[in-house]
């Protein structure tokens, strides 16, 4: 299984590499203009390549569920944002070489006296910059996530539609109509995805609609949605897996947010999301009436036990609501009678903010379920571990005989970076640590 | 762990693609197969540094007196720059060296030049429309401007 979704994450890993440089591969087919210099041409090719990665960031995030297999929706996520990183690298490198070399050649900054496509070219340049500025340090401008993402969206349409405008501008290079034809056909893919991913999903979407039927309070502020499918079968996915939910707007206004099933994928008639009070939307959740109608796009992700059916046993490291997505596991275990042993090592701040503890109690009677708590801040005459997830903690808590079952981690991102640290550190190897990311945005 | 993973795989991408990059530079300079009978001179021929300034101040010595003409080469020189013309043209290496305007005041007549520049007569037959467009553009130019830049592409 490990071999064969290596060889499928090279395999896509390639393909990503041969679109990004296929349009250099088309502009070199047939009898190709004569050079203007290596650092003219240097240039012109970065430029070229720079939009080529910014434009495959559409297919990145376009929840291709084939695609992110073999990876996990969490390497993905920070590939989309290191390769946009890369991309304006890129695109910064053709401008300041211009900018050195052949200064004169930029003209006029002026959009007033300079050429539209040079304006164009400048102007997408800079978007791309306040898209990378504003996605790095969303939180610390205080942008809220439901603006981000909406803006996000558009601002990357106008840059990459400005950025073809400056080729087409410029047009030296596509100037056989057969190049200019396949420039602009390639340029109109990553458009035509947007309108798949902001159209045509959010169409099929809206043929599946659900309903809320339940809105259950759980202890440290949280909530848990049931929606029951109307007309329709609910999705089949495995345990530990995500959704995009939009609650009582329509699947088109763009306003989803992701969270992981809680419930047991053996039941089939109705999904059951725990979300936590941390933002703005779930902060809302608790207003949500049974009744509403709501959209999920899933199944996604490959944070999943369903994946290693060969796997001897299971580590579940969970911190706070990141407690979802192992319910699922334990709930799917539970139901399918699965008899390898689970070890579930929970931390939270205090006892009474313990999701699901009493459930978590009941279902390691009828699992081979050993859970430990660890508690930041314990009641008195409190018995087990304390403090956070750390290393020493973990040792006392993983035996050497389960360091071989596949780990699975999830909570806030400090924990979950702490947890792996020191996984990999006790050895565990790489290759049976699965994060779940809580915070992709 | 997982996102040092995925940053060394963009950054190992985006060099691949930089390399890619290189390598297409190279490949649209490589020095051209020599022909037979044709010289590398006249395969390739490199910029003429500082011949811009030179070959601009020749004819005004020659072929002026006053400094009339020396002034319609400035201000040429001066619309040339405020035109934006080296965003696709280049003298003397300064500017786009994808069409070099070196060599223009031996193989073109002041009128053709000027109809060149407007992309009327022969621009119409020989570039892309898009082109074209953008040159017609300057027939919008006052008529001091247009004679002063013909004036001034004629001594390159």
């Amino acid at each position: 299984m490990f071999q064969r979704r290596g060889l499928q994450a090279v395999a896509w890993g390639l393909l990503y590499l041969f679109l990004a440089s296929l349009p250099l591969l088309v502009l070199l087919i047939g009898p190709t203009p004569k050079g203007g210099g290596l650092w003219w041409d240097f240039s012109m090719a970065l430029g070229f390549s720079g939009l080529a990665m910014m434009g495959l960031q559409f297919v990145l995030t376009a929840r291709f569920r084939g695609a992110t297999a073999p990876f996990g929706m969490d390497i993905i996520y920070y590939f989309h944002r290191w390769a946009a990183i890369g991309g304006m690298a890129l695109l910064v490198a053709h401008y300041a070489i211009l900018r050195v070399r052949h200064g004169e050649a930029l003209g006029s900054a002026n959009p007033i006296e300079a050429s539209w496509h040079m304006t164009a070219g400048r102007l997408s340049l800079l978007i791309f910059l306040v898209i990378i500025v504003s996605s790095l340090w969303r939180k610390k401008l205080g942008i809220d996530y439901d603006r981000w993402r909406i803006w996000h969206g558009l601002l990357a349409v106008a840059a990459v539609i400005l950025a073809i405008f400056h080729i087409e501008g410029a047009g030296y290079y596509t100037s056989a109509p057969w190049k200019k034809l396949v420039w602009t056909g390639y340029s109109g893919l990553w458009l035509l995805l947007l309108g798949y991913i902001r159209v045509v999903k959010p169409f099929r979407l809206s043929r599946r609609p659900y309903r809320v039927s339940d809105v259950r309070a759980e202890r440290g502020d949280s909530w848990t949605l049931t929606l029951e499918p109307q007309g329709h079968s609910i999705p089949a996915f495995s345990p530990g897996q995500f959704a995009w939910l939009s609650l009582g707007r329509s699947p088109f206004r763009a306003r989803e947010h992701p969270f992981s099933f809680s419930g047991s994928a053996d039941n089939l008639k109705s999904l059951q999301f725990t979300i936590k009070e941390l933002g703005d939307f779930t902060r809302t959740i608790k207003h949500v009436k049974p009744g509403e109608i709501a959209y999920v796009d899933g199944p996604h992700g490959v944070f999943t036990t369903d994946h290693y059916p060969r796997a001897r046993g299971f580590v579940l490291i969970a911190g706070g609501v990141g407690i979802a997505p192992m319910m699922s596991i334990l709930r799917t275990h539970a139901d399918r009678n699965d008899p390898r042993p689970l070890r579930l090592i929970y931390g939270n701040a205090r006892w009474e903010r313990v999701l699901f503890r009493e459930e978590i109690e009941a279902l390691a009677n009828r699992l081979k379920l050993d859970v430990i708590h660890v508690l930041q801040e314990p009641p008195a005459g409190w018995q087990g571990s304390t403090g956070l997830l750390s290393e020493s903690v973990l040792r006392q808590a993983i035996p050497e005989s389960a360091l071989g079952y596949g780990h699975f981690i999830c909570g806030p991102k400090p924990m979950t970076d702490s947890v792996q640290r020191s996984l990999l550190s006790m050895g565990v190897p790489l290759r049976k640590i699965h994060l779940e990311l809580f915070d992709i945005a | 762990m997982r996102e040092m993973i995925a940053r060394t795989v963009a950054i190992l991408a985006v060099c691949v693609v930089a390399a890619l990059s290189y390598l297409f530079a190279r490949l649209h300079n490589a020095p051209a197969p020599s022909q037979p009978g044709a010289s590398s001179a006249e395969v390739s021929r490199p910029a003429d540094p500082g011949g811009d300034t030179n070959r601009v101040e020749a004819p005004a010595s020659a072929e002026a007196d006053t400094g009339e003409l020396r002034q319609a080469l400035e201000r040429g020189r001066e619309v040339y720059l405020r035109e934006g013309c080296a965003t696709c043209h280049s003298i003397a290496g300064a500017g786009n060296p994808r069409y070099p305007l070196h060599g223009t005041g031996s193989h073109w007549e002041p009128e053709e030049l000027e109809a060149w520049i407007t992309g009327t007569g022969l621009a119409t037959e020989f570039l892309s429309p898009a082109v074209v467009r953008r040159k017609q553009r300057y027939q919008s130019l006052p008529e001091a401007d247009l004679k002063a830049m013909v004036a001034y592409l004629s001594g390159l």
